[in-house]
């Protein structure tokens, strides 16, 4: 029999048995149903609905929030400003006032598109520990050198490039980074910025705690050239606060002082991607939306154990290695039924979860992490790529062990007990992060819909939802297993005489 | 009823695969506490007792294959037409298999839980060794709780007639409530989940935040609670049924 004949017989005896069929259609009801049952749950947070999020150009969340001091560019021009000071203000605990400055705490100079919130604009700027770096589209970030103050900065405008150069002593000028701002309006709101997102304490077992910061920076003499439009500076918060920004007690945004001589401002917020954790607070994600998917993967597994394991059982087995004497083909068949059943399973499971997620959350006034469409699809898809290899898995293992109940057990186990052990808080990070390295849990990685920036501090941390490996290496590490066990597997079909 | 019992005694020892099965549950009960008192820190008395039992989230498991196996084996081989054959009261049937499954399981998670929290309270330097009491508290619950997930697989398994879908349906019942719980954010729905969750009776690091002392014996009472609706049903269909 040829490997398609062998399909076409084995999706027979797969669809003969109802009990499968119903099983395959629930675990892609319950993957769409859970995630948006439990939302529903929810009461909106009091006070009224959650911050409405600002979307970057890209379409992903962002924050952005400063204190602006601000003039218009209405053509070419530079502006030039020496940063004199940058400390910090953080309320560490009851009366505990930190003059530290946040690592990225940011000063410096910027051009924004537009003044709408999320607009694109081009910085360059000293931060609290990292130097000099130029930023643009909220998630470009170039290192230039490592400086501590005091440093000279300096922004130029041409036409709709934006250009940042920084120096250590004024007359010695090095270029960090350049963007092209499309659309660049003729009088672009331009000036000096500070802010500072909240610290984040990562401990090793407790819950992460952010406590609010701000920054203060004095910039020396702000030297401008060219087509400014003649008006006095004019300073304000720009774009609230974001998820990752707060003042502490007592502490609000400004600016003192004379653009002349010195000009000392006071901001706090953020410039950057949104990213979870600790900082995100009660927002709703989209892998939240298929958490449904373990109830759904229960049931997969089952039925994909079964499939090999009643052959054994009945003694069909016999039977269908009589009617085709090469075992790998037979494995291979049946691996491809199951892998099919599951991967639209729980993509279409997904697909409907996404969607009465988004729905169910806006009714209930609970904010939603907006996501790009690439990762978007890659949470769809990935849970259908989960969802069929943890029924391969099964399948091999039934294989091998000829016992469903205990290939049930071994891939339950292996699976979900480390999941839940690493995004229950409690373990030590270290040791939450090899769990879901080494194990098959590692495979959840792939449904990751918060990102990571190494230029934003946050508890990157499995409770709060990041993995420690990237999305498809965690599918990797899974299908790792799948390629063993199948392995194993067609090794012993072949030499076992059933 | 002696007789019954007899037969079901004989017949739990006469497959190599149940001694298996309670050795590989001492093991992984053990095995798994000891390696979280190794490497988390605890610094109370209850956080260590908690550590220490951290090895019953696989245990469990392992219980429950072998509860279900109790009777789905029967099924699976025919076994069961002899043996409804030779004990037509039903009733006294599931009752001698949820005897003697529940008295064996109990055996050997009574060693498994003192052997882990002996091992953690050796291991563990900082933290105060629990009273002699509540010692044998911890341990006696987690081993009823343990026996009653047994029983839980083994009125499953009655109920459906096999071994893999009941094991596969207990292992949902167990850990999906505290995954689930997880995303919900409304902290009475979330306390509800774990409360009247079967796992509810099993001290762990994990399941915190139920309003109330984890593993008190009124939680023990929802795992029996659970364990008697699922004997309830089985035996219900074991009565109703041909086999």
């Amino acid at each position: 029999m040829s490997f398609l004949h062998q399909l076409r017989a084995e999706w027979a005896k797969f669809h003969s048995v109802r009990a499968w069929i119903l099983a395959v259609l629930g675990a892609a009801v319950v993957t769409a149903a859970l995630g948006p049952l439990n939302l529903s749950t929810q009461h909106a947070p009091s006070g009224g609905p959650g911050p409405t999020l600002v979307r970057g150009p890209d379409g992903q969340a962002v924050n952005d929030s400063f204190y602006f001091v601000r003039r218009h560019l209405a053509g070419d021009g530079t502006i030039t400003a020496r940063i004199t000071e940058l400390s910090g203000i953080t309320v560490t605990g009851p009366d505990r006032v930190s003059h530290e400055v946040q690592g990225w705490a940011k000063a410096g100079i910027i051009v924004k598109q537009s003044l709408t919130p999320g607009s694109p604009y081009a910085a360059i700027m000293l931060t609290g520990a990292h130097g000099v770096r130029f930023q643009d589209g909220y998630t470009h970030d170039t290192a230039g050198p490592a400086r501590t103050v005091p440093c000279w900065l300096r922004l130029t405008r041409s036409a709709d490039t934006v250009t940042g150069e920084e120096s250590s002593d004024g007359t010695h000028w090095q270029r960090v980074g350049s963007v092209r701002i499309p659309g660049l309006a003729a009088d672009a709101p331009a000036g000096l910025f500070v802010t500072s997102p909240s610290t984040v304490h990562v401990a090793a077992i407790d819950v992460p705690q952010t406590n609010p910061a701000a920054a203060v920076a004095t910039f020396g003499p702000v030297a401008l050239t060219g087509a400014w439009t003649p008006e006095p500076w004019s300073g304000a918060q720009f774009g609230g606060l974001g998820t990752s920004g707060d003042y502490p007690p007592g502490v609000d945004g400004g600016f003192t002082g004379n653009a002349d001589a010195a000009l000392t401002v006071t901001g706090a917020g953020d410039i950057a991607p949104v990213v979870g954790g600790s900082v995100l607070g009660n927002g709703a994600t989209v892998e939240g939306f298929v958490g449904g998917t373990f109830a759904g993967l229960i049931a997969l597994v089952v039925v994909a154990a079964l499939f090999i394991t009643t052959e054994y059982r009945r003694g069909l087995i016999r039977t269908t290695l009589a009617a085709c004497p090469r075992p790998v083909r037979v494995l291979g068949a049946k691996t491809t039924v199951v892998a099919c059943l599951g991967f639209t399973a729980g993509t279409l499971g997904a697909t409907v979860a996404v969607l009465a997620g988004h729905h169910i959350a806006d009714a209930h006034g609970i904010y939603t992490v907006p996501v790009t469409t690439p990762t978007l699809l890659r949470v769809e898809i990935g849970t259908g790529v989960l969802s069929a290899a943890m029924a391969v898995l099964a399948l091999a293992l039934g294989a091998v062990l000829r016992s469903g109940a205990t290939a049930i057990t071994v891939v339950i186990v292996a699976t979900v007990v480390p999941y839940l052990l690493a995004v229950s808080p409690g373990l030590p990070t270290v040791a939450a992060q090899w769990l879901l390295r080494v194990t098959p849990a590692a495979g959840f990685a792939i449904r990751q819909s918060l990102p990571r920036f190494a230029q934003v501090d946050s508890s990157y941390i499995p409770p709060d939802g990041y993995f420690p490996l990237a999305p498809w290496a965690g599918a990797a590490v899974l299908c790792g297993y799948c390629v063993v066990a199948f392995t194993a597997a067609s090794f012993l079909l072949r030499r076992r005489e059933v | 009823m002696r007789a019954v019992l007899h037969a079901e005694w004989t017949k739990q020892w006469s497959v190599p695969s149940t001694w298996w099965s309670l050795i590989a549950a001492i093991i992984v009960t053990i095995g798994g506490g000891a390696a979280m008192s190794a490497l988390v820190h605890a610094d109370t008395a209850d956080g260590l007792a908690r550590l220490a039992m951290s090895g019953v989230l696989l245990g469990q498991a392992v219980v429950a294959a072998l509860g279900a196996a109790a009777i789905g084996d029967e099924y699976a081989n025919g076994l069961i037409v002899t043996t409804v054959a030779a004990v037509p009261q039903r009733g006294s049937l599931l009752a001698a298999k949820a005897v003697v499954l529940g008295g064996t399981v109990l055996a050997a998670t009574i060693i498994a839980a003192s052997a882990s929290l002996s091992w953690a309270v050796l291991l563990t330097i900082d933290a105060p060794d629990p009273q002699p009491d509540t010692a044998i508290q911890t341990v006696l619950k987690t081993a009823a709780s343990m026996a009653l997930i047994a029983l839980l697989a083994l009125g499953t398994a009655t109920v459906f007639r096999s071994t893999a879908t009941a094991t596969g349906l207990v292992l949902g019942l167990l850990y999906l409530p505290p995954l689930l719980a997880a995303l919900i954010a409304d902290p009475a729905w979330q306390v509800r989940v774990q409360r009247y969750a079967p796992m509810s009776g099993v001290l762990t690091p994990i399941g915190n935040g139920t309003g109330r002392e984890p593993a008190s014996w009124s939680s023990v009472g929802v795992v029996a609670t659970w364990a008697v609706a699922a004997l309830g049903a089985g035996c219900h269909s074991l009565k109703r049924r041909d086999v």
